[in-house]
Order: C-alpha cells, then structure tokens, then sequence
C-alpha cells in the first residue's frame, strides 16, 4: 500500500499554514505534543487525535483533503481504507 | 411571523443583523434534527448566545466548527456528512468565504446544495453577507434580507422577506432581538383582538372608548392636560381590571403618574429599549399603554426618527393592544393614527374617529 508515514509528513507540510497552525495548536493543548510528532511516530491515532481535538466533521475533512492529496501523488485510496489506515494499529508494521 | 421556509433560504445581511438567530429562531421549534455548520463561531459559544435568547437546541442539534479551507474540500465533506447524518435542516452559517472572487463557490452552491441536499428532502438554511448574496439569491427558494441600520437612538432591524416558494412575499417586517425572548416580529395579532375598551371617562362620549388594535394620539400644546387625560383614562381602566401601562420618554410624569396609582414606567430615549418594552408590555397581554415624551426622540436626534418610531407604534398596535400616545402636534402624521383627540381651551374633542368628529366636550 502506498500509505506511508513519509507521504503523511509531507501531506501535513503542504497544508496551508492557517489549517496547519490550528491543528497543531488545538492538538498541543489537548495531548502536549504537536501533531506531526502523532503522525510520524502514531499513524493509527491520528484519525481519533483529530476527533477530540477538532472535532468529527474536521477530522473526516482532514481524510478528504488526505485522500485527495494522495490521488495527486499517485497515490489511489478510498476514503473507508485510508480511514482504517489512521485508526488501525495493524495496518502499520 | 409565519413563514413556511422550504426548499433552499438565503438569509443575507450585515455582521449584527441576526441572521444566525433568524435561522435559530425558524428551525429551533420546527425541526427535530438539525446539522449546523459554522464558518467564525465555535459550539459553545453559539449554544450558549443561543440559549441566552431562549434556543436551547440541546441534542437535537449537531456542530460542526468548520475552518476555511478550500471550497471543495469543505463541500465534499459537507455532502458526506448530510448523507450519513441524515438531517432534517442544514444551516451553513456562512457562504461568504466560499462566494468570493475566483473561487468555485456558486458553482458547488448550485450543484452540491441546491442538486443534491435539498432533493434529499433537506431543508437549506444559508447564510451570507450582502455583498456576495446576489450571487446565489438565483439558486434559493426563499430569500430573506435582514436590514440593520445603527443610530445614536438605538437599532433599527427590519426582515424584507423577498421571495418565499409557494407563499406570498414582497414586504418587510420591523423586529427586534433580546435575551430571553430572542427574535421579536412586529406582526398583526389575530383579528379578535380588536374591541373598544369603554373607560368611564369623557372619551367614551367623544370617541366611543379606547380601541384594541389600534394608535390613538392625544394632541395638545404642553399644559393643556394631556398626561391628566392619559393618566385618568388608565387609572379608570386600571380600576376597572384591565391591565394598563403609563411609559414616559424623558422625565416630568412619573411621580404624577404614581400619585394616580397608574404604574408608570421610564425608558431612555432610544428606539430599541422602547420598543422591546412596548412589545414586552404587548406580549404579557396589556389592555393599553399609554406612551408619554416620543418628542424626545425628534428633540434628540430630529424629525424622522419620531415618524419612524410613530410608524413602529402603528404597527405594534397591530398586535392587539391599546397604544396611546400623546404629542404636542402632530407633525403632518395625522394619516399614522387610527383615532386623533385634540385637547385645547374649550375642552377635549375627537377630531377622528370611529364616531367621527365629536365634542369638544369638559372632562373632569
């Protein structure tokens, strides 16, 4: 699968700053730990990070803007199977 | 108000007119499932402004802080969530960041909203400044306007409803927003509200008594007795169980007022206060009130702001109370009133009303 915590890294860097700084911040006072750090080192939390740190219907709109991300990076996934990617521990080796 | 909003609304106005408290007014007590997206407040802030005005939409309302991104992203998300949630109204609370230059905002409006939420059997609320409105007012059924002007003397709110699918449209409607009651609509009461209030006093002779539903003046140059007039009518209507309310803009009358028994009450002279007091006074079923001092406001801050609030009375009146009010002159406005008692040297006469002209008669 071309899901990889490198393209995460990436996808995250090219969020537009405004996105990108509300999340890290709203992650930093919930969790104590910038959200980068979640997706490089946790992938399979991210998905349930966002929930509680920005709610449900952000963090689906996170995946959208994931998935599309990932379709310009030749990288096809559907939005039920990236959902798993970032909420199964399994999915990652 | 009664309005049967179907289909997609547009309800459009500048920061400060209501537009969020409109659409929590009309889908607040119709709909049992409501997705609120919202482009500037978060959910707590929103439930508790609008628990203040007395919409506590609890769990029948889900929230959705939702930042600005792209337009397709945010619309993306937008239908995925309506086709999981399943909710009776949507409300997008608002368009404006979507509909500016350059973007893909009308287009996905046209297609994602208008195409597919509402064929879902979705009611629409959107919301939207005015200077990007026109751009969708073509893709709603419904289109509302709220008018919020800023003066020295207070407020003034008024809804243009412009279009409404299936209902009629084309007029405005004046209406305030307070805590604990929320979106006022000075609207006409039910035509049963209308009835002759007899008094006990000369008016009755002149004019027959006082009349529910409707603006009487009392005209007459300063120490002729208008406020005595005033107060000997609502002492006499007071005493014979009616409930009555003695309002004075600016000072003079609200010790005489007491000495009589009548409850007088002061108001500052703006606009706003008056009104919501006026309609508080209305909506706790008052049989009359009786307003003393408007010429404050043309003193204040001129000529128009009296016709505006004369023309705001008229129409209160219409919600089924007596509202009297008494006036040095009557400023070319004689066409505002319903009934006109002029008081000068030879006493008190009727100059319109449902008798005609009668008097001038004594009163004591």
């Amino acid at each position: 699968m071309c899901v990889s915590k490198d393209l995460l890294a990436k996808f995250y860097g090219s969020l537009d700053f405004s996105l990108r700084t509300m999340i890290h911040y709203r992650v930093l006072s919930i969790y104590g730990k910038p959200f980068d750090q979640v997706l490089i080192e946790e992938p399979w939390r991210v998905y349930d990070v966002l929930v509680k740190a920005m709610g449900r219907h952000n963090a689906d709109m996170f995946l959208n803007i994931l998935k599309n991300w990932l379709e310009k990076n030749q990288c096809n996934v559907s939005l039920d199977e990236l959902k798993k990617f970032l909420t199964s521990r399994d999915r990652w080796p | 108000m009664r309005l049967e909003l179907r289909g997609v609304t547009l309800v459009y106005g500048p920061a400060g007119a209501g537009k969020s408290t409109f659409v929590s007014w009309y889908t607040h007590g119709r709909y049992s499932k409501i997705f609120w997206v919202s482009a500037f407040e978060d959910e707590t802030t929103f439930r508790s402004n609008m628990k203040k005005l007395g919409y506590d939409f609890g769990d029948r309302l889900s929230f959705w802080e939702a930042p600005l991104v792209d337009a397709e992203s945010f619309f993306n998300t937008l239908i995925d969530s309506v086709y999981r949630e399943r909710p009776d109204a949507l409300v997008v609370d608002s368009i404006t960041a979507f509909l500016t230059e350059g973007g893909r905002g009308v287009e996905l409006v046209h297609n994602l909203i208008y195409r597919v939420v509402r064929k879902l059997g979705v009611d629409v609320f959107l919301t939207a400044e005015r200077h990007v409105a026109e751009k969708v007012t073509y893709v709603a059924d419904n289109v509302i306007e709220l008018v919020y002007e800023v003066y020295p003397y207070g407020a003034l709110r008024t809804a243009v409803v412009r279009k409404v699918r299936g209902w009629p449209a084309g007029y405005t409607v004046p209406y305030i927003i307070a805590e604990g009651v929320g979106m006022i609509f000075l609207t006409p009461g039910e035509a049963g509200n209308v009835g002759v209030l007899k008094t006990g006093t000369c008016l009755d002779q002149i004019t027959g008594g006082l009349y529910k539903g409707a603006l009487t003046a009392v005209v007459g140059p300063t120490g002729s007795g208008k406020t005595w007039l005033m107060l000997t009518v609502a002492k006499a209507l007071k005493d014979a169980g009616a409930k009555v309310s003695y309002v004075n803009l600016g000072g003079g009358a609200r010790l005489y007022a007491e000495k009589t028994g009548v409850e007088a009450l002061e108001v500052e002279p703006d606009l706003t206060k008056l009104l919501l007091l006026l309609y508080q006074l209305t909506a706790s079923g008052h049989d009359a009130i009786f307003v003393r001092g408007l010429e404050i406001l043309s003193l204040f801050y001129g000529r128009e702001i009296l016709y505006t609030a004369l023309q705001l009375l008229h129409k209160l009146s219409r919600m089924g109370t007596a509202v009297v009010v008494s006036l040095r002159e009557l400023y070319n406005a004689d066409m505002i009133f319903d009934v006109i008692v002029k008081i000068g040297e030879a006493g008190v006469e009727a100059v319109r009303s449902p008798l005609g002209r009668r008097g001038p008669v004594r009163c004591s």
